[in-house]
């Protein structure tokens, strides 16, 4: 009796549910925008879909605490961006790049040339070693301004910083991208 | 000798096709802007169907169950 009732519990846990219909149709409009963000942000494939994975899920648990001052696009970036980096920092072997102002001169003369590129598989893998490349809040706000539901005023307030300071820092991090980009040529 | 011969054109002309190929797409794909050539890699990648069964998953493990009668009275 006791084990019918225990093993009734257990297929009735392991009873898959459908989503929620609102849960699933936010995964349906933000999935791909944030499992973009979170592989080129983290570079590993298997770690971003955990990733995206965990973002997700965190979004669910806390959807009902959800209050709507922002849009849920940029509710999930913030989730994001904090998984991303709290998984970043705890990784001790990789090296973890921090804005600085004296490796700027490193792609100060690289104009923001057109971008040539040969269709092929390989495009990924350029484009996931230029942005290992630069600073992390480079890349950020390079990923983050590629998608198009994001404006300037969310991007600011999601890196907690001014307007201007995006736009400046979006400069910059425009010109390091073009350079690094030539150089994996 | 002759069916070598013709075989060896085939993959020579088949070559020079794959580079005009090649030489097109490299030409239709020139962005301006590193935010267009991001949207384009975006475009291609799609997120592994794995996440979604993952959720499915995740949330049906973690679907509320009934509380009980000192959960209700608290809550």
């Amino acid at each position: 009796m006791y084990l019918s009732v225990a093993v009734a519990k257990v297929v009735r846990r392991k009873k898959k549910q459908p989503l929620p219909a609102d849960f699933c149709a936010i995964y349906e409009e933000h999935s791909r925008p944030i499992y973009y963000f979170v592989l080129r942000f983290l570079g590993d494939a298997a770690q971003a879909e955990d990733a995206t994975h965990d973002i997700f899920i965190k979004a669910y648990k806390n959807l009902s605490r959800f209050r709507g001052d922002s849009s849920i696009r940029t509710w999930l970036y913030r989730i994001a961006v904090n998984h991303c980096k709290n998984l970043r920092q705890s990784w001790h072997s990789r090296k973890i790049q921090y804005e600085s102002e004296l490796g700027d001169h490193l792609f100060s003369d690289s104009p923001e040339t057109p971008f040539k590129i040969l269709a092929s598989s390989e495009l990924g893998q350029r484009i996931q070693s230029t942005l290992d490349e630069l600073p992390r809040d480079y890349a950020v706000l390079l990923l983050m301004v590629a998608d198009e539901k994001l404006s300037y005023e969310k991007i600011a307030e999601l890196t907690e910083q001014t307007v201007d300071a995006v736009r400046g820092k979006l400069y910059r991090a425009r010109k390091a991208f073009a350079a690094a980009f030539k150089r994996s040529q | 000798m002759q069916h070598h011969h013709s075989n060896q054109d085939n993959q020579e002309s088949i070559q020079q096709n794959r580079e005009t190929t090649e030489g097109r797409l490299e030409e239709a794909l020139e962005f301006e802007h590193v935010e267009q050539l991001l949207q384009y890699d975006r475009g291609q990648v799609e997120p592994p169907s794995k996440i979604h069964d993952r959720l499915l998953e995740t949330v049906s493990e973690e679907s509320p169950t009934q509380k009980r009668w000192w959960q209700r009275l608290f809550s």
